[in-house]
This record gives C-alpha cells, sequence and structure tokens, in this order.
C-alpha cells in the first residue's frame, strides 16, 4: 500500500517536474519570437545594433531568404604586425548579422562559415552560394536574387607600415551595405547607370574598377553607345569622352540635362576643345558649371614632390579640401582618410540660373595652379590659388524629384580608370547623390583603442593581476582557516 | 520573511566563514588574472582594448567556457549535498520556514558571495583604468551583466545538483556537466537549418554572451531566458525537497 502510494506520488513528482520544464519551454519559444523583442545598444556611439532603415529592409525580404557569412582571412596584409582587422570585421559582423537574422522578422536566415566550421559545411555553403575569392557577405532570395559583399565593402583598412604599425579598421559601412543588399533584393530592381562608350571612351576593361564599384553600390552598369541609346538608364556616365557627337546624341544629351535628369561627367585636361565647348554649352547657362583649362598642379616640398615634375599633377586631398555641407563628401570632410586625384582639369562655377544650386565638392591646395603649358612649373600665365576638381548642381527646387537637374563634374578621368582606389571613398558616394540613394554613405568610425604599455607596466599590471589580487582571498582562507582550527 | 532573513543571513555568514569558498575566490582570480595578463599581451588586445569584453566574456574565452560552468556548482555543492550528509537538512525543513524560503534564500545568498567573484574580475578592469587604459565601460558594463545573469543560471543548476543527495562529488560533477550541456548543447545543433537548429539557436549561450551582451547589445530575450531558466532550476530543486517527503 505505502509503495503504490510512494510510486504514485514518486510519478507525481515527476510530471509536476516536466510539466515545469514545458511550461518554461513554451514560455521561452514566445518570448524569441522576433516580434516580442527589444534590443538595447549600450556600446559607445551606439553602433551595435543596426539602424532602423536597414531593419525594415531586411523585414522586407521575402521569406526564405538567407545571409552566409564567410569569415575567412584573405589578405595576408590585414594579418601583418599583429594586426586586430579580422578579429574586430568579424567580431562586428556576427553582431550585426544576429541583429538582422532577429529584427528581420525571421525573414532572413543567418549561416556563419568560419575556419572553424567542420569542412563539409564550408564546401557545402560555398558551393551553395557560388562565393567568389573575398566575397565575405553573400545575400540570397528564393527567387534567385544574390548579392555579395565583399570584405572592402564592409570595411575601410588602412595597410600595414614598414614600422611595424599593423592594418586597422578606419570605419565600417556593414550596415548600410547590408540595407542596400537587402532593398535592391527586396525590389528585384536596382537604378541604371548608362556608360556611354562610343565616342573614344576607355574600354569596358579599364572601367572595370568603376563597373565593380557601381555593382558595389546596387547601381547596375549598362553600357551604351551613346545618349540617344534606346537602353533604359536611370543616370547618364559620360568619361573621358574624346570625340564630338553624332548630332543625334549631341540633341539627347542636350535634352537629358534640360529635362533635369542626373548627369555624371568626367572630362580630362586630354579631352578635345570642341568636347569641352559643346558640355559647357550645355551646363553653363542654368547649371553654373564649366570645364577650366590646364592641369591642377600642387607643389609639396615637403613630400619632396617639387615644381618642375609631373609629380605634381597627383594630388592628396585632405578632409578640409571636402565640401563640408554637400551629402556626397560631409563624411570625408569629417575622416581622416585620404584621398588622391591625378591629372585633373579644373573646374569653374560660372554663371548659371537662380534657381540652381551650386557645390564645389572638391578642391585642391591654396598654392595649386591650373598648367596651362604642359611645364608643371607655375608660368606667367597661371596664377596660384585655389583650383575646383569637382563640382556640382542641382535645382533648388524641383516638382518631381527624379528631374531636379543633379549634374556631378569632375575633371579627372584616370581618376575613375587606373587611381580609383585612391578616391573611391569620394566617387562612391557621387552615384549614390545623383540617383537620389538619399542615405548617406554609412561609413561608421569605428573605435579602435590601442593600448600598448611600457614592459614595466606590463609586469606590474601581471604582478598585480597574478598574484596580488588573487592572494589576498587566499590570504583571508588561511586566516578563516587557522581562526576555526582554534 | 523574517526566517527567509535568517536562513539567508545564516547562508551568507557560512559562506563568508568558509575557507573553502575563499579558496574559489583565490583560484577564480588567479585563473581570470592569468587569463587576462595573456590577453593583454596580444597584439589583437593592444591593437583595440574593445577586443577584451568580447575576448573575456564571449564564446572561446576561458571565462565562459571553463570556470563559468565549474565554480557556480562547487560554490553551491554545500548548500544541500553537504546538510544531507552531516544529516541538518531533516531539521531544516521541519522548521517553520517553507520549503520554497529555504529553497529561495540559498539561492539568494549563493547570488549575492557570487558577486564577490565578479567584484574580483571588475577589480581587473579598474586596474587597467588605473594605468589609462581607454575602456568602453557601457560595453563592459553590458558584458558583465550577461555574466552575471549566467552565473545566476548556473548556480540554480548548481542548487538543483546539490539537492540530488548527500554525495559532494556527484553534486558537483553533476552541476558542471549540466552547466556544460547548457554550453554546448545547443551550439553543437544550432549551425543547420529547420526546427531544431531554430530551437538550438534560442539557446545558445556562448552567442548569447559574445554577440549580445559583450558586444554591447542588451537583448530582451537573452534577459529573459536566464532567469526563466534559473527559474526552472529552482522549481526543479524545490520538487526534489518537496518530493523527499514522498520518496525519501
Amino acid at each position: 500500500m505505502i509503495a503504490k502510494r510512494r510510486l504514485r506520488l514518486g510519478l507525481l513528482s515527476l510530471a509536476a517536474a516536466a510539466g515545469g520544464v514545458v511550461l518554461i519551454m513554451i514560455l521561452l519559444q514566445a518570448f524569441s519570437r522576433p516580434a516580442l523583442r527589444w534590443r538595447v545598444d549600450l556600446s559607445s556611439g551606439g553602433t551595435a545594433a543596426l539602424s532602423d532603415r536597414t531593419a525594415e529592409a531586411l523585414a522586407a525580404l521575402p521569406e526564405g531568404s538567407e545571409a552566409v557569412a564567410f569569415l575567412f582571412q584573405e589578405e595576408r596584409r590585414l594579418e601583418e604586425n599583429g594586426s586586430a582587422v579580422y578579429a574586430t570585421a568579424f567580431g562586428r559582423l556576427r553582431t550585426l548579422l544576429e541583429d538582422a537574422r532577429i529584427r528581420s522578422r525571421g525573414r532572413l536566415g543567418v549561416t556563419v562559415v568560419g575556419v572553424r566550421s567542420s569542412p563539409v559545411e564550408q564546401q557545402a555553403q560555398l558551393q551553395r552560394s557560388r562565393r567568389q575569392p573575398l566575397e565575405t557577405l553573400i545575400l540570397t532570395t528564393p527567387g534567385g536574387g544574390r548579392r555579395a559583399l565583399r570584405f572592402h565593402e564592409l570595411f575601410v583598412t588602412s595597410d600595414p607600415t614598414p614600422e611595424g604599425m599593423p592594418a586597422r579598421i578606419l570605419q565600417e559601412r556593414v550596415d548600410t551595405a547590408l540595407g542596400d543588399a537587402a532593398l535592391r533584393l527586396a525590389n528585384q530592381t536596382a537604378p541604371r547607370a548608362g556608360i556611354v562608350g562610343g565616342y573614344g571612351q576607355p574600354a569596358e576593361s579599364e572601367l572595370m574598377g568603376l563597373l565593380q564599384l557601381l555593382h558595389g553600390e546596387g547601381i547596375d552598369p549598362v553600357s551604351i553607345r551613346g545618349p540617344a541609346s534606346d537602353k533604359d538608364f536611370d543616370l547618364l556616365v559620360v568619361v573621358g569622352q574624346q570625340r564630338q557627337f553624332l548630332e543625334t546624341d549631341a540633341q539627347a544629351a542636350r535634352a537629358w540635362v534640360n529635362a533635369g535628369r542626373p548627369l555624371f561627367l568626367v572630362l580630362g585636361p586630354r579631352a578635345p576643345q570642341a568636347v569641352v565647348d559643346f558640355w559647357n554649352g550645355i551646363l553653363e547657362p542654368d547649371h553654373g558649371l564649366r570645364f577650366g583649362a590646364g592641369v591642377v598642379c600642387d607643389a609639396r616640398p615637403q613630400a619632396k614632390v617639387y615644381e618642375g615634375t609631373n609629380l605634381v599633377a597627383s594630388l592628396e586631398l585632405t578632409a578640409a579640401q571636402f565640401a563640408t555641407q554637400h551629402p556626397a563628401t560631409a563624411h570625408l570632410a569629417e575622416s581622416t582618410r585620404l584621398q588622391g586625384v591625378i591629372f585633373c582639369r579644373p573646374i569653374e562655377l560660372a554663371g548659371g540660373g537662380v534657381d540652381f544650386a551650386r557645390t564645389a565638392l572638391a578642391s585642391s591646395g591654396a598654392r595649386a595652379w591650373a598648367d596651362l603649358d604642359q611645364d608643371f612649373a607655375v608660368g606667367p600665365q597661371e596664377r596660384r590659388g585655389r583650383q575646383i576638381l569637382a563640382a556640382s548642381a542641382e535645382r533648388w527646387e524641383a516638382a518631381d524629384p527624379a528631374l531636379s537637374g543633379r549634374v556631378v563634374a569632375y575633371g579627372s578621368p584616370e581618376g575613375l580608370i587606373r587611381y580609383l582606389p585612391l578616391a573611391r571613398d569620394f566617387i562612391a558616394p557621387l552615384f549614390r547623390w545623383l540617383l537620389r540613394i538619399e542615405t548617406p554613405m554609412g561609413l561608421v568610425a569605428v573605435e579602435s583603442l590601442p593600448f600598448r604599455p611600457a614592459r614595466a607596466e606590463q609586469i606590474r599590471m601581471t604582478n598585480i593581476a597574478v598574484i596580488a589580487m588573487p592572494g589576498l582571498p587566499l590570504m583571508i582562507a588561511l586566516l578563516v582557516f587557522l581562526r576555526r582550527r582554534r | 520573511m523574517t526566517a527567509f532573513r535568517a536562513l539567508l543571513r545564516r547562508e551568507l555568514w557560512s559562506f563568508a566563514i568558509s575557507p573553502f569558498s575563499w579558496v574559489l575566490i583565490g583560484f577564480w582570480m588567479l585563473l581570470n588574472g592569468l587569463f587576462f595578463s595573456i590577453l593583454l599581451r596580444s597584439a589583437d588586445v593592444q591593437s583595440n582594448l574593445g577586443m577584451l569584453p568580447t575576448y573575456l566574456f564571449g564564446s572561446g574565452g576561458l571565462l565562459a567556457f571553463l570556470l563559468l560552468p565549474v565554480i557556480p556548482p562547487l560554490l553551491t555543492l554545500r548548500l544541500f549535498a553537504e546538510e544531507h550528509r552531516l544529516g541538518t537538512l531533516e531539521p531544516l525543513l521541519t522548521a517553520p520556514i517553507s520549503d520554497a524560503a529555504v529553497v529561495l534564500a540559498k539561492y539568494v545568498a549563493a547570488c549575492l558571495f557570487f558577486l564577490v567573484f565578479w567584484l574580483g574580475v571588475l577589480a581587473l578592469f579598474v586596474l587597467l583604468q588605473f594605468y589609462d587604459a581607454p575602456l568602453d565601460w557601457p560595453r563592459i558594463l553590458s558584458a558583465f551583466s550577461g555574466a552575471l545573469l549566467a552565473s545566476a543560471l548556473f548556480l540554480a543548476v548548481g542548487l538543483w545538483t546539490s539537492s540530488w543527495g548527500g554525495n559532494l562529488i556527484l553534486a558537483a560533477a553533476g552541476g558542471a556537466g549540466v552547466n556544460y550541456m547548457l554550453l554546448f548543447l545547443p551550439a553543437m545543433f544550432s549551425g543547420g537549418t529547420g526546427r531544431t537548429a531554430a530551437v538550438a539557436r534560442a539557446m545558445n549561450i556562448p552567442q548569447m554572451l559574445e554577440v549580445g551582451f559583450a558586444a554591447g547589445l542588451i537583448d530582451s530575450y537573452a534577459v529573459l531566458y536566464f532567469p526563466l531558466l534559473a527559474l526552472l532550476f529552482l522549481y526543479l530543486t524545490w520538487m526534489r525537497l518537496v518530493s523527499r517527503r514522498w520518496v525519501p
């Protein structure tokens, strides 16, 4: 009788315990639902979580979308001299992807593949996502949409120095890149840039860097023979035009600009005068932009760049040389990253209608000059002074935002061909501004907290942490023990 | 309430006058101090001190993977197992105090005393601050709050295993074993896709510590996860005490 009662009560307590387990599991399952979760970002600068814009873009993705992060250390330079670039970057990526998973409201599955993942898992993910070298984050949708983001599209890093300084993360743009990729995948459309290629412009192979940059910014480049092309595009891009347009293309270009559609025009010092005059004729009356003459040069004796050598045509731009008020350059005006501009024709702000706002986006130093005779030294006809390297114009007010007359004039085709890496952070936001991808560049300064104590300090800290601090409780233990024995 | 307070005071006092507790703290601080010193010499941390909370409190760290699952059961093993072994549990359970109050008083005492362990780790950061190291304090405090919540859970597990019987080794090893299971089992299954992986991800403690608390991001789910699970183990402990009357 007693044994039976004990068994019954034993089973009852087991059932009650199981009930408790089930109840807690149900509660946890309910609280894990993204809709019921809130997150507080305590990190300094509030950069541990994704922005609301990116979270909304992720929540708009089709159900079953996936983000696969490949955390592989592929660039040796980012590991040299004990660099923490990969450790910091991968930590940030893990945090932001977990945030993305939660805030996408279950629409985005996140998989992280690292060197510690099993080889089978690595191989399966590599094949499934068709990963190319250097691709760090790949977003896919069930409909076949795919966006791949390379490491340098997510993080801006410095290089290690021969003096032994390691590479550092200067800035990151994971949030914006993820948001853009999600928007693009959700809409299944991307703005298209029509790149004119029929008038002596650089070949497509030479523009590969620019095409990759556009892809990275979520813009589809479209090759067109001229502005009169019947292909559909949202932005007209003319880089290094060497011959005059045929009449149909000339008319189309004029009509395009007069309609207020966006134009990115890059004419260098080698552009024929007739081409320069044609575009000045279109841009000067209303937009108030014109291409000047010569090559912008600036000597930098402290860097051993002296007048008389063609090195003066390669310019180094610091934060102070960018427009602080313009959305495309404001981030650079606050950054410490130098930009490089090579062999640039000066731009002038001249004339123009009162309904257009004009901005000198980037300028040279105050001792620069526009070299007219190609001797790379200041001549009698050449006056020193700040030269404009790139300028923009847009209407103050426009009924249709897409027709607000946004134009960027830039004087260095070389800067978009061979030397694009020197000015990448300057060029990319210009395209975004022209296409009204209004969010800022999304560069977030990554706070690096270097701490290199002297050897003596390090030894003192170790002694305190390993001997003094543990010694105190051990002493208390001994005292307590002796006292209790007594 | 008076009985609860009296029992809480008694438990706290017995922690304070136990040489074993202080030896545990010394051992804890020695290993943490060693790990801390090694981390401070690594190039990663010297390049960016912001990595320190991630390495110390995140997955892969000595603290989360070696010390945190083991030390709490060692501290709690005496709470029920020793009382059982010495035969003082029966008088306690027949005293005019509810079983729930007994469980709660012992648990709260263990949690409060464990704060001393964490004060030792906090002292390491204060030491760094003393040497003018640039510290991201909000992030460090966020990492600490995660570690505190995790230790509250592991203490509850330790309390439960301590209630299994009078065998101290079983109480300590069982507690550490359950804690390791809580740590590693979900992490093992959270890689794939499907329902199992989703549940495992929702229970992945190293993930919560590393990409949540140690990164400065406090998630409501993680904040609820640890106390709810701790509550479950306290409930199981209470059930064990109650059922002792039926099934000794």
